[in-house]
């Protein structure tokens, strides 16, 4: 499966990654191959953009929430965005779509990124 | 109705797709409900894949769809060891996703897609019955 990871903010600890197709039983291991290398704990927010991911399975599911995992353990989360809404019904479902981590653009996104990290700059200068 | 055999092995799982969609959508429904059988034929054949056969070797999986009336029936039967896939231990889905054992998503999805789903062992075959209601 293809997928594409932008490393414009890369020293700010966050990245883009925008897979392309299915992340079933049989891509999975794929995708969570191709973003292991940023699973590192200086990346703190990873904005995945699934407007390409036309299906997910419980196997894709899982990749995605080890991903999560990870990077609240950084100090960070996991965003989306572009979500279609089949995707958004299996999230629901599962109970894992806390509306603080979902936006429609990369924009709010990026928005969202920016007042958590000037929170934390704020806090460091206590 | 449609019939495919399948191999135990996860390249398989993009031709089921393949297939039912195909059927779905021959059958005049929306893709919305190709989607959720899609989701939810995967997780019980990934579960047969990963459990049924334990001796390494090529084994078939049968997977049959069926449109009545307002009930899209699918079923999977494969000759692997007992496994009935209702007793798969519901996930925890109260805790956040950070603080979650991963795990246990798949059969939990496929009760939810489906309007029913139910095992029987017969003979030697593992049979699992899924149904959803595709009624206007």
């Amino acid at each position: 499966m293809r997928v594409e990871i932008d490393s414009q903010r890369a020293a700010e600890g966050y990245r883009k990654v925008t897979p392309h197709g299915s992340i079933d039983a049989q891509t999975a291991p794929e995708f969570e191959a191709a973003v292991a290398p940023l699973m590192i704990p200086s990346t703190r927010i990873v904005l995945l953009d699934l407007g390409a991911v036309d299906y997910i399975s419980s196997a894709g599911l899982q990749v995605l929430f080890a991903m999560k995992k990870q990077l609240v353990a950084n100090g960070g989360d996991l965003l989306f965005c572009h979500l279609k809404p089949q995707i958004t019904k299996l999230f629901q479902i599962v109970n894992a779509l806390p509306k603080e981590s979902v936006f429609a653009t990369f924009e709010e996104a990026d928005k969202y990124f920016y007042s958590i990290m000037n929170q934390e700059i704020r806090r460091q200068k206590g | 109705m449609r019939a495919l055999t399948l191999t135990n092995r996860r390249t398989e799982l993009t031709r089921l797709r393949r297939e039912v969609d195909d059927f779905v959508s021959g059958g005049g429904l929306p893709a919305e409900i190709a989607f959720d059988v899609n989701v939810a034929l995967e997780e019980v054949v990934t579960n047969v894949i990963s459990y049924a056969f334990q001796d390494g070797g090529e084994h078939a999986i049968e997977v049959t769809l069926e449109i009545d009336g307002a009930e899209l029936r699918a079923v999977v039967t494969d000759e692997g060891i007992p496994f009935d896939p209702r007793e798969a231990a519901p996930p925890d889905l109260g805790l956040p996703v950070a603080e979650r054992p991963l795990g246990g998503l798949g059969i939990f999805l496929a009760r939810r897609l489906m309007d029913g789903l139910d095992y029987r062992r017969e003979g030697t075959r593992n049979v699992v019955r899924l149904r959803k209601d595709v009624g206007p």
